[in-house]
Formats: structure tokens, C-alpha cells, sequence
């Protein structure tokens, strides 16, 4: 297969991919598999008169979609979605994958801020302290699965699970990002910047029409792109046998995004105080004994 | 068609495919809830639309049945901040002020989305576009920007002058509520404001001093931060912090449809809160019926959410007040019916409650299941099974439970139901031994005084006025089997006496026992019945100071004036079906908790569906129907019907009185009124969204409380 005919493969699974994935969170909200559901919605934010509010902040106002889609391309770029199928193999992936997703949560902020209204306001706090709960418990399980590759390129860490998968590897390690996936994506039980039954939207409340509809992929795209990051540094990447390493690294992906979603539909919301509490009397500690265990057992 | 619906321009080819292609998918935001359109649904929406929790991405208000001026008011404000396209539906009245005509008018029926659904994709697919399209500005979100204004003086503009909708400037985030906030304490130095943003957002000062604008009262030299914030509000903790004046309703996704709540929030903490009472639903007795056969008929349209105890309620009093019609007390059959409205009432409740919680399972569950017991095809294990799981969702109880008000942790958890292992105590009242329980017979007498129990030096009980005055009181006890609760005192936490064959009339001479004694009794009122016992059920939870501490000197009063679920998930065993005889039959007794939190008042309503099957179950084939007791009213001569039924908010009194055939006077005593008054103590310095689970918690139905 040409380079060329991969990277459009991947694309159009990509693309593909972000459908479903809509698709999942329709089934999440409303119960049922609905198809042709995310496309219909599409058309109808499309359509959907733009409404700016009073006083408004422009530059926050206009900007921020453009910075919560913007750090999410760019954390794909380097996401290997199989063996020599990344965009930008960075040398310092692993820790651009947290770096770049701090900004989602300043994006929000951004936005909750620049509508000027009460509900995006709350909102745009709670993404502040949704990112102050998570940020050391991911960055320091994104170090242990380092410590074992020995190395910051995303396609070492996935070649370093060749014998076994970091899931197995560092169990704890996995079970910590995957909890800090769902809270960086504000899905449910951590949908505390939009809650909607208690902000009916919050940092979205007052967007319609094409910023609405930015948001609104960017989040799809951000689900998509954190089910991958799990992939690849927890589930062996693009290793299985049989089919072509992209098909695996996309079957994982969409094991993970489903599961996101599972979790949410059967969870009520956290409470931002025991996101806090959690994060870093059990979150912290439970990271360091991660980097710990994972540190012996490579010594040994 | 769609003037102020549509978008200004052509509709041409592309729009055109884009409108239909849009048209399918319908995003309703309903008015005044979700809670009252399911009333009229025989079946979720599932694929042909759904419902939004947010006005800004629906395409459609639908506006369910009539409203207060007030309500209608903030609706059209609502209505104003949808983009369009939109399509206004309204289901019932044909023109509600301020809103504008509906593009799409049916009548209020079962099941008229059915039909009003396909009329709505012709309307967005044909007419989203328009030359002829037009600005709408209501004239209440125009003086509320006019207030607004006033109360913030002039502000700062941040530069965002082209926003608004096409053609017009809009803004207002109220009625949905992204509401209209004004912080206190502004005080901006300088002022610049423009014209054209007249019928902007009324967002007022979101603290625009950070946005550069300058800020509090600065002049050109340095201020102290100490001098900035000397003015502004003081949070618990001793912080200035600006407040935000917040409105959560009248049609918030987490609050039963027309329940308002206005709050000062100090961050996200809600400083103060309460809930409005002046946006009554339907009017409620603004526009009752001379005819008081026409009442019932009455009473049941004005609250959607429990029309058969309302109707039932009326028929009651007539028949209380009709001397030829002899008992009303309730039959098998109407209790039947009783039951099966708390089924769907309490379940119509979790979904609501399931949205503020952000649970989507529960809320779907709770909604299935509420259709189908609507329809009377529910299945009994199915909902059982639904109960347990949600009994044990993870996480749930430790949510609801942390969320407890300050007014006591106890987690103890009691079910008294008819053939269960649970702690039972039975009293039976007679004439004799009334004395030994301290009712000093002094007894005043007072004509008629159904007003709200008094609490003449007691903790929770609550003293009413007797009519007449009884034979007596014996109590005895029933053993108990229930390892883990310890009986130290018996206190009977009240008793009804309910005689319902006895026409009031005027004139009439009632005794009313001013207190009585130690023993906490709480007599709410007894009216002569004819009767010669009565038996009470009691479940003690731990000795008077115990249940003081757990449920808070502070809120004793106001918990003593309530009733229902909330009241049994605090330990107060008020319940009027005590006093029924059908249910004294079947040897019925309530659900009770201690816990007085979110999570004990889930509890409770959860336990109590369960009764109700059981109560439906043992009923046998008795499907539930209402009596056809003939009820004969006189066209001369006057007189006094009442009667008291137990809601699933609580117990729910009406008292009429009619003259010469007609009606002359009717007082209504529902729970929710009652309910409403723990919304300031139960939010008070809670976190906002354990305030609004707190509020959601109580279930209170703003189509019962008058104001």
C-alpha cells in the first residue's frame, strides 16, 4: 500500500471515525442508535442563525473555537495510527499529548468567559478546576509509560508494549489516564463545564450556529483523539495480528470511545469537590506508586 | 407565516435543501417543562425529535397548555433568545400575551405531538427563509433591559456591536435562563453607553473592570485592592467577592417545568435563594366556576401533574358538603387510582431529577417506565428491577448524600408496608384514653379554622383546630421484628381525624385543642368522621433530642408545616392515608427515613412505588375507577365542603364554601406552597449544583401553590 493511499485511508477513517463517535453520543444522551442523527444536527446548526451576546468578549468570543479545535488537530498530528502512519512523529509526543490538551480546558474558560453570562461563566470555573483536578495525575502516568520505552516518540512507547501491553504492565497507570481521558474530554460523569441539567450547557449555553457547531466537533474530534491516545500508550497501539495495523489501532479506538460513553450514561455527574479531592489525596499518590512499581520492575 | 420565525433572505436552492434537510431534525424546548409535556405523551418522542435543555438549540417552543401572564412573559422572552429558524407551537390556548401567534396551533389532547410534528418540518422546510421576515422584540425583555440598565447605571461596551439576531438586537437571557445577572455593588467610573444596544443582553457588569474597562470607582491614580473591594459583598469565608444576581427557571432543564428560583450566587455558591411564587401556572383559583359541579372538572385541568387527586380532592369536598351522599371516605377503586398516580408522579419526578444528576439512563428508564404505567401496561418486576438498580447506582448515594443541607447524616432507612419485617406502631384512638396522651380538654372552640397547623411550642407537631372534639385516645404496639432500630420514646408525630359525613355548615361550633403536651402530638386537624377509632402507624427513630439534632433546630418549624415525602425522608410520619380507612384495611403504613437529604428523599419515593404495587397488587382486579356517589347541591342555603387527600407531594386540603348554590369561597392547601419555603435554608451556602439537586429533591409543583 503507497503512502498516499494509507494516509487517505486513515483519513477517511478518521473522518469516519468522529461520525461514530457522534453517533455513540447520541446513543448516550437519547438510548438509541441513531445514524443519520449527527448529520441531521449538522445540518441544522449549519442552518442556525449566529447570535452573539451583549457585551461580548470579542477576542475570547472569537477565538476560543478556533483554540479548542486547534490543539486537537494538532495533538492528532502526532498520534501514530499505525507502524509509520503518523503525521509528525515528534520527539517529545508524549508530553505534547498533555500540553497541547491543557488547552482544551483554556479554551473553555475562554469561551465561558467571553459570552458574558452566568451559566458559561460557572461553567468556564469548573473547566479551570476540572484541569487543576487531572493535570498532575495524567502527566505523571504519561512519565511511567516514558520510563519504559525510554524514550518520548509516541511509536517507541506502542513498540515497547511488543511483549505486553501497558494495561497489564502498569495497570494502575492505565486505569488513572483513562479516568483523566474522560475528565479532558468533559464527557459525562466529568461534564461539569456544560453540565446541562444544571447550566443547560454552561460554557456552550449561549453559542448557536457555526461556533456552536465548531465546539461541538472539536469535542467529537477530542474524543476520538484521547480513545487514541489510550490506544497507544496503553492497548498496543497498532499490534494484532491478521489486519493491517490501522485497522486495529481504529477497532481499539472505537473499543475505548464506546466504553467512555457506556461509562457516562450509567454514572451520575461527579461532584467537582470529589474530582478535586479524589485527583490529589488518591490520584497523586496512586501515580507515584505507578512510576514506583513501573521503575522496580524495570530494574529487576 | 414564521414573521418572526424565519430568517431575513431568499430561499433559494441551497437554503432550500438546507431547510429541509435541518427539518428533520426537530429540537424542541418545551414550555413550561418537560415534566408537564410527558403528561400529555403516551410514549417518548425516541427518533422523531427530541428535547433540548437549552432554548438556543432548539428549533422549536412549544408552549403545553395555558399559563400565567407572568409565565407567558417569561416564555416570551425565550422565545426571543432562539435563533432562527423557529417555530412557535402552541398546544391549547391560541394566543398567550406577549408571545406572538403560534405558527402552528393544536389543541391540547393526549398524544399532539402526533400531529403537530409533521405541520412543524413543513413549516421549517418551506419557510426558514424569508424576505419578509421581521424583528420580534417583546416588550418584557425590552423594560427588563430598561431595568436592568437602571439598576447598573451605565456600563462599559466591550466592542461586540454587531451581535444580536438578524434585524435585531437580542439578548435577555432570561426565561431559559441564562438570566438576566446583575452584579452588585458596580460602581464603574466612567460610562459609554450605546444606543444602538438598547435591546442588548442585559448580562450586565460581568465584572468588566477585568476586561480593561477600568473597574470599581477608579480614578486615574492607584487604588488598593482593599479600597476596590470595600463595598462589595462579604462571602462565608470573610472574601469580597461581586455576587451575581441568577434566575434558574421558570423552565430550567432540572427543576419541575414552571418552578422559578432566584438566587444570589457568591462564585458558585449560592449565597440566597428563593422561589418565586408569583409565576403560578394556570392562574391557579383565579377563574374558579360559580357551579361547584363543574369543580372537580376544574381542579383537575389546573394541575397537570396530579389531575386525578385534584379531581378526586373536589369530588370529596362536594360530596363532604352534599348530607345525602353520605361517607367520603375514599374507596378501594379511588385509592386504586391514587396509587397509581403516585406510581407515575414520583417516576415523572426521578426523570427530572435524573437530569439534574446527569444521569441519561435513569432519565430515559424513568420515562419509560412512566409512559407505561401511564398506559397501564407498566410491568411490576421491570420497575422493581429499575428501582434496585438505581438504589444501587454507583456513586449516587455518596452524591445525595454529601448534599445534605447541614440538617443531619442518619442514613436510617425504614419501610413500613404491609406485610413487611419493619417496625410498626399502631395507635388506636379512642374517647377515653385521649386524656392520657395530655390533650387539655379545655378546648376553645373556633368556627371553622383549617388554616396551617400551628406549632404552639413544639418541635415538629402541628396543631390544628378540631371540629368536634373526640371520643378518645388508646394507642397500643405492634411488636417489632427490625434489628436495627431503637425505640426510646413513642411519640406520635400526628394524626388526622378525617369526618367526611359531615356537612359544615355555617354556624357550626368546632373545638379546637389549643396543645397538647408533652407527648408532641401533631393534630392537623380533626374533623368529625363518625368513626370511633383511628390507628396511626408510627416509626420511631431515636429519642426528641436525637431527631433534634438530626434534623436541625432551625428547620424544625418550617419542616413541621410540611408534608408528603420530604417530610417521611425526615422522620415525620405525616400522612393522611393513615387516617383513610381503605388503607387502615389493608394495614397499610408509610415509608419513612431519617436521613432529611436528597438521597433519604429518592429513598423514600423509590420505596414508595414499590408500596404502591404492592398496595395495586393486593387490591386485586380492581383496576381503580372513581365512586359514583350521587352528590346533591342545593340551590338555596349554604354551607362548607372539605376534604383532604395525600397527594404525592403531601397532603393537600380543600375547603370551599358555597352560597346559594354557588361558589363563594375556596381555599386550597396543597404542600408544595409549604415546600417552596425550605428552598432559602436548604441552598444556603450549598455549592450550585448540589442547591439545585437539593430544590429538584423537594419536588415541588409550582401548579399548586397560590400566590
Amino acid at each position: 500500500m503507497t503512502p498516499f493511499l494509507n494516509g487517505f485511508i486513515i483519513s477517511l477513517l478518521f473522518v469516519g471515525g468522529v461520525y461514530v463517535v457522534a453517533v455513540l453520543e447520541r446513543w448516550s444522551m437519547t438510548g438509541n442508535v441513531n445514524w443519520p442523527g449527527p448529520a441531521r444536527s449538522f445540518y441544522l446548526l449549519f442552518a442556525q442563525e449566529e447570535i452573539k451576546t451583549r457585551k461580548h468578549d470579542k477576542v475570547f468570543f472569537e477565538t476560543a473555537p478556533i483554540l479548542f479545535i486547534g490543539v486537537i488537530l494538532l495533538t492528532i498530528s502526532i498520534l501514530p495510527f499505525g507502524r509509520g502512519s503518523v503525521m509528525v512523529d515528534l520527539g517529545t509526543g508524549a508530553l505534547f499529548i498533555n500540553a497541547a490538551l491543557v488547552y482544551v480546558m483554556v479554551s473553555l474558560l475562554m469561551v465561558g468567559w467571553a459570552v458574558n453570562g452566568v451559566y458559561a461563566m460557572v461553567g468556564g470555573w469548573r473547566a479551570l478546576a476540572q484541569l487543576i483536578a487531572y493535570s498532575m495525575p495524567v502527566v505523571m502516568v504519561l512519565t511511567a509509560t516514558v520510563m519504559r520505552a525510554e524514550s518520548m516518540f509516541l511509536t517507541d512507547i506502542v513498540e515497547s508494549q511488543q511483549s505486553l501491553w501497558n494495561i497489564l504492565y502498569q495497570p494502575v497507570g492505565f486505569m488513572l489516564f483513562y479516568i483523566s481521558a474522560l475528565a479532558i474530554t468533559f464527557l459525562p460523569p466529568f461534564d461539569l463545564p456544560v453540565a446541562e441539567g444544571e447550566l443547560a450547557g454552561g460554557v456552550w449555553a449561549d453559542l448557536t450556529g457555526a461556533r456552536k457547531l465548531l465546539f461541538r466537533l472539536g469535542r467529537l474530534t477530542l474524543v476520538l483523539t484521547l480513545s487514541v491516545a489510550v490506544v497507544v500508550l496503553y492497548l498496543g497501539g497498532w499490534m494484532g495480528p491478521w489486519l493491517p495495523g490501522f485497522v486495529w489501532t481504529f477497532l481499539k479506538t472505537f473499543l475505548v470511545a464506546t466504553s467512555f460513553f457506556a461509562i457516562g450514561r450509567y454514572m451520575p455527574r461527579i461532584r467537582h469537590d470529589h474530582l478535586l479531592e479524589y485527583n490529589w489525596k488518591y490520584g497523586v499518590p496512586l501515580a507515584l506508586y505507578n512510576i514506583f512499581q513501573v521503575g522496580i520492575v524495570l530494574l529487576l | 407565516m414564521m414573521k418572526y420565525g424565519a430568517r431575513k433572505g431568499k430561499m433559494n436552492f441551497f437554503r432550500r435543501w438546507m431547510a429541509k434537510a435541518a427539518s428533520r431534525e426537530l429540537c424542541i424546548f418545551p414550555v413550561p417543562g418537560s415534566d408537564v409535556l410527558r403528561t400529555y405523551q403516551s410514549e417518548s418522542l425516541s427518533g422523531q425529535a427530541r428535547l433540548t435543555t437549552n432554548s438556543r438549540e432548539a428549533n422549536v417552543l412549544l408552549v403545553v397548555g395555558d399559563m400565567s401572564r407572568a409565565m407567558a412573559g417569561q416564555a416570551a422572552i425565550v422565545y426571543a433568545q432562539m435563533p432562527r429558524p423557529r417555530v412557535l407551537v402552541m398546544a391549547g390556548p391560541e394566543h398567550l400575551d406577549p408571545l406572538p401567534h403560534p405558527d402552528v396551533h393544536v389543541t391540547l389532547e393526549n398524544d399532539f405531538l402526533t400531529t403537530a410534528l409533521p405541520v412543524i418540518r413543513e413549516y421549517l422546510s418551506n419557510h426558514s427563509w424569508k424576505d419578509e421576515a421581521e424583528a420580534w422584540r417583546p416588550e418584557t425583555l425590552v423594560n427588563k433591559i430598561e431595568e436592568a440598565g437602571q439598576q447598573q447605571g451605565h456600563m462599559h461596551d466591550h466592542g461586540g456591536h454587531d451581535h444580536g439576531h438578524e434585524g435585531h438586537q437580542h439578548g435577555g437571557h432570561e426565561g431559559h435562563d441564562h438570566s438576566a445577572h446583575q452584579h452588585e455593588e458596580h460602581g464603574h467610573g466612567h460610562h459609554t453607553e450605546h444606543a444602538s444596544h438598547d435591546h442588548g443582553h442585559n448580562h450586565g457588569g460581568h465584572d468588566h473592570g477585568a476586561h480593561g474597562h477600568g473597574g470599581h470607582d477608579h480614578g486615574s491614580g492607584f487604588m488598593s485592592m482593599i479600597a476596590m473591594t470595600k463595598d462589595l459583598p462579604r462571602s462565608a469565608d470573610g472574601l469580597p467577592m461581586e455576587w451575581s444576581d441568577v434566575q434558574f427557571g421558570p423552565f430550567h432543564p432540572g427543576l419541575p417545568g414552571g418552578l422559578c428560583l432566584s438566587m444570589k450566587l457568591d462564585g458558585d455558591t449560592v449565597a440566597e435563594a428563593e422561589a418565586d411564587q408569583n409565576l403560578t401556572g394556570r392562574n391557579l383559583l383565579a377563574s374558579i366556576p360559580d357551579n361547584p359541579m363543574a369543580l372537580p372538572e376544574y381542579l383537575e385541568a389546573v394541575n397537570p401533574m396530579a389531575p386525578v387527586t385534584y379531581r378526586l380532592l373536589a369530588q370529596k369536598a362536594l360530596v363532604n358538603f352534599s348530607s345525602e351522599a353520605g361517607n367520603s371516605a375514599l374507596t378501594l377503586p379511588e385509592a386504586v387510582l391514587l396509587e397509581k398516580e403516585r406510581i407515575t408522579s414520583h417516576l415523572n419526578w426521578l426523570a427530572v431529577l435524573a437530569v439534574v444528576l446527569g444521569s441519561d439512563w435513569m432519565r430515559d428508564q424513568a420515562i419509560k417506565h412512566y409512559h407505561r404505567f401511564q398506559n397501564d401496561t407498566g410491568s411490576v418486576p421491570q420497575l422493581s428491577g429499575f428501582i434496585k438498580r438505581v438504589k444501587k447506582m454507583p456513586y449516587l448515594k455518596l452524591k445525595l448524600s454529601v448534599a445534605s443541607h447541614g440538617i443531619g447524616e442518619t442514613e436510617e432507612h425504614n419501610q413500613g408496608v404491609a406485610g413487611d419485617t419493619h417496625v410498626e406502631h399502631h395507635y388506636e384512638h379512642n374517647a377515653d384514653s385521649h386524656s392520657d396522651h395530655c390533650h387539655e380538654e379545655g378546648d376553645e372552640y373556633k368556627p371553622h379554622d383549617h388554616g396551617k397547623p400551628g406549632h404552639e411550642g413544639h418541635g415538629r407537631g402541628s396543631h390544628g383546630s378540631h371540629e368536634q372534639s373526640h371520643e378518645g385516645h388508646e394507642h397500643h404496639h405492634e411488636e417489632h421484628n427490625h434489628s436495627d432500630h431503637q425505640l426510646k420514646d413513642h411519640k406520635q408525630e400526628s394524626h388526622e381525624h378525617e369526618h367526611a359525613d359531615h356537612p359544615h355548615k355555617e354556624g357550626d361550633e368546632s373545638k379546637k385543642h389549643e396543645h397538647h403536651g408533652e407527648h408532641n402530638h401533631s393534630h392537623e386537624m380533626h374533623q368529625h368522621a363518625g368513626h370511633e377509632h383511628h390507628e396511626h402507624v408510627h416509626h420511631d427513630h431515636g429519642s426528641g433530642d436525637e431527631k433534634e439534632q438530626a434534623i436541625g433546630p432551625g428547620l424544625n418549624q418550617l419542616l413541621g408545616d410540611i408534608t408528603g415525602p420530604v417530610a417521611r425522608a425526615a422522620g415525620i410520619e405525616k400522612d393522611h392515608r393513615l387516617e383513610e380507612a381503605v388503607y387502615q384495611q389493608a394495614g397499610w403504613t408509610p415509608v419513612t427515613a431519617t436521613g432529611n437529604n436528597a438521597w433519604s428523599r429518592l429513598m423514600v419515593r423509590l420505596d414508595e412505588i414499590e408500596q404502591s404495587l404492592r398496595f395495586i397488587e393486593k387490591a386485586g382486579n380492581d383496576s381503580g375507577s372513581e365512586s359514583s356517589q350521587k352528590i346533591n347541591i342545593p340551590s338555596i342555603g349554604m354551607g362548607n365542603g372539605i376534604a383532604h387527600i395525600e397527594s404525592p407531594r403531601g397532603k393537600v386540603t380543600l375547603k370551599f364554601h358555597i352560597h346559594e348554590g354557588k361558589l363563594a369561597h375556596v381555599h386550597l392547601a396543597s404542600p408544595s406552597a409549604a415546600l417552596a419555603g425550605l428552598v432559602k435554608p436548604i441552598t444556603e451556602q450549598q455549592e450550585l449544583a448540589d442547591a439545585l439537586t437539593a430544590v429538584t429533591s423537594l419536588d415541588i409543583s409550582p401548579w399548586e401553590i397560590n400566590p
